[in-house]
């Protein structure tokens, strides 16, 4: 005696979906690009979320912070100072040109102020870069010690494209860096009030995109603007510019006592306002919904292209019914029951679903690899993104795949179920 | 024993089938001729179970069988009925013995007698080719493949539908033996024929005209 086991039913299930391979071939294809559209773009936005991310982790959290400073209608800020304390912090401009000035090559060097309280905690400091943080490693001399937050010391920090063009590919250490202040002078016009004298001590790696966009034009005399950025402790005062009294305004933040100081030029009162002091749990939910949109973008996309292949997994079933009319009128000629018959095409569905998951997944672990395979040639090492795989990525695709086909198998089953077995046996 | 009682079947405004009433016990060859249309078909539909009766009553060993449910029907189909088409209808893209293990696989066991398949390839003459797909086959084969598939759940009756209408004399008489043979082992058999000349084995001809079996 031997039994028929589930395994057997399988054999004959598959043998079934196989036998039209034109037709398997189709609904599978149907599945498996929105499969892949699915999964490949969750790979991909999780792979960039968690390497911006969660490798930074294991920063203090708390100590992380943005400040929006609405500064229309005043150049520049650089007398903007902060008090906060331990915590990093930077300053986000909303102001056009407020913080960025340009360089174009032949013409006198203008640079980009970013103000960033650094702390000897950190090597480099925080850069806040659009919305994420990325820590910067030195590729030359230090970075900022307490000793120079305490005294105010005139050092700065570069970064490494900046180097390159200011020095060419000379060391930039040592170097003394004579920077143009601007603002509203005595006369009302706007012009240069003095200039800061700054020893360079350190040069940090320039982001990855500043870097291929700079080597793109470094040396073939076009003209371009390049965003450079030096660093100096927020302590810092630049001569010429506002002394503490002119500090009219503080601002106090309601969850502690971090506060932002305001410093006025001149006494004008053209009054930079705190629009907002957002945490690092806030900016991370801001990236999160960011993300977030796309995903549910992306999945409208699949469960769209899934109705299309719902619908037309619905015609070609019931036409693999029909041609199946006479089998089917055997098998319920031999014992099989309505259920029987609309449980074993259902069974198709979900292996044909099975099937097409398992090809969407191979394909979007291909594409994830392979797309982070190809950044990888332009970039260097630290900007690297480790594919990062989420199983509920996983799941939601092997869920969406296998409803559809379930739903669209439904119709074509029940129709197979009420077949009548004389009138089927007469189709032979 | 199977008993049909006033049985009538319709399609539509249609009376194919008309207060009909015969009885066939166990161990009976019977044989039911008609012309093209006469219901024939309707008839043993209605005998394997395969169809209901618009009317009337059918007794399977004494228990009416009209209003069970499906589950119970498909059952007693796979126990107690084994059917041979015309066309054969065997499954194309499967073996000759995965068309054979077919009711196996939907009886409530689902277990295979393999001594008993082996008896049953080796009587059919088909052992050899129990690996091959059927649509390889000839028409011969094809038919003794249908007979092994109808006898593989020991059922009480074969039902046979015109089960020589494909076939040459030569193989519609090893059919006819086989059936012979069947019978003398207790099987009841009920065969359609237009063919007069198969009826000569059986212990009651019956006439279809009209919708009455006559």
């Amino acid at each position: 005696m031997k039994r028929l086991g589930p395994l057997y039913r399988l054999k004959h299930l598959f043998k079934n979906l196989y036998k039209n391979k034109v037709r398997f071939a189709l609904t599978v294809i149907g599945l498996v690009v929105p499969g892949i559209i699915l999964m490949a773009s969750y790979f991909v936005l999780d792979s960039i979320y968690f390497s911006n991310f969660n490798e930074y982790s294991h920063y203090e959290e708390e100590a992380i912070m943005q400040v929006e400073v609405d500064s229309s209608g005043q150049r520049p800020l650089a007398y903007l100072t902060s008090e906060f304390g331990d915590k990093y912090i930077s300053f986000k401009p909303l102001a056009e040109g407020s913080l960025t000035l340009f360089r174009a090559e032949g013409q006198d060097i203008a640079l980009q102020y970013r103000l960033v309280q650094t702390s000897t905690q950190f090597n480099g400091g925080l850069i806040f870069e659009g919305d994420y943080v990325m820590p910067s490693d030195m590729t030359e001399g230090r970075s900022f010690t307490n000793e120079d937050v305490t005294l105010d010391a005139p050092v700065a920090l570069i970064d490494s494209v900046t180097a390159l063009m200011l020095y060419g590919g000379e060391s930039a250490v040592g170097k003394i860096l004579s920077v143009p202040i601007y603002g509203i002078l005595n006369s009302g016009d706007y012009g240069i009030l003095g200039r800061s004298i700054l020893e360079i001590v350190g040069v940090f790696e320039a982001s990855a995109a500043s870097q291929v966009d700079f080597l793109a034009h470094y040396g073939s005399g076009d003209d371009f603007a390049y965003q450079a950025s030096i660093y100096v402790t927020t302590s810092f005062t630049f001569p010429g510019l506002a002394e503490p009294d002119d500090i009219t305004y503080v601002f106090y933040d309601t969850k502690d006592v971090n506060r932002v100081r305001i410093n006025y030029f001149n006494n004008m009162v053209t009054g930079a306002t705190v629009l907002d002091i957002v945490y690092f749990d806030a900016i991370v939910a801001d990236i999160q919904s960011q993300y977030q949109t796309l995903k549910i973008a992306f999945i409208a996309a699949a469960v769209v292209l899934l109705l299309i292949s719902s619908a037309s997994i619905i015609s070609i079933m019931i036409f693999a019914v029909k041609e199946r009319i006479a089998e089917i009128g055997v098998k319920k000629a031999f014992g099989a029951t309505k259920v029987r018959v609309m449980v074993d095409f259902l069974l198709e569905g979900v292996m044909t679903g099975a099937i097409a998951f398992l090809i969407s997944l191979v394909a979007a672990l291909y594409i994830a690899y392979l797309g982070f395979f190809i950044y990888r040639t332009g970039h260097p090492e630290q900007y690297f993104y480790n594919v990062f795989i989420r199983f509920d990525s996983i799941l939601l695709t092997f869920l969406l795949i296998h409803l559809s086909t379930l739903v669209a198998t439904i119709i074509p089953a029940s129709y197979a179920a009420r077949i009548n077995i004389s009138d089927a046996i007469k189709f032979e | 024993m199977i008993k049909l009682e006033n049985v009538s079947k319709s399609f539509g405004d249609l009376a194919v089938l008309k207060n009909l009433s015969v009885q066939i016990n166990g161990g009976d060859y019977i044989t039911i001729m008609g012309k093209s249309g006469s219901g024939k078909t309707t008839l043993i539909g209605i005998l394997g179970l395969m169809d209901m009766p618009s009317t009337g009553s059918y007794f399977l060993d004494g228990q009416n069988v009209v209003h069970k449910l499906d589950e119970e029907v498909a059952r007693l189909r796979n126990e107690e009925f084994g059917f041979v088409f015309q066309g054969y209808n065997l499954v194309s893209d499967l073996t000759v013995e995965e068309n054979i293990l077919i009711p196996v696989m939907y009886s409530r066991k689902r277990t295979v007698d393999r001594e008993y398949l082996d008896t049953l390839l080796r009587r059919l003459d088909i052992e050899p080719l129990r690996k091959k797909k059927v649509n390889r086959l000839s028409g011969g084969e094809k038919q003794r493949v249908a007979i092994a598939r109808a006898l593989i759940n020991h059922p009480a009756t074969i039902i046979a539908d015109e089960p020589t209408g494909s076939l040459d004399q030569q193989n519609r008489d090893s059919v006819m033996q086989i059936f012979r043979e069947l019978n003398e082992e207790g099987i009841t058999i009920i065969l359609v024929t237009h063919d007069i000349s198969l009826t000569k084995d059986a212990d009651r001809v019956y006439r279809l005209a009209m919708g009455h079996l006559l």
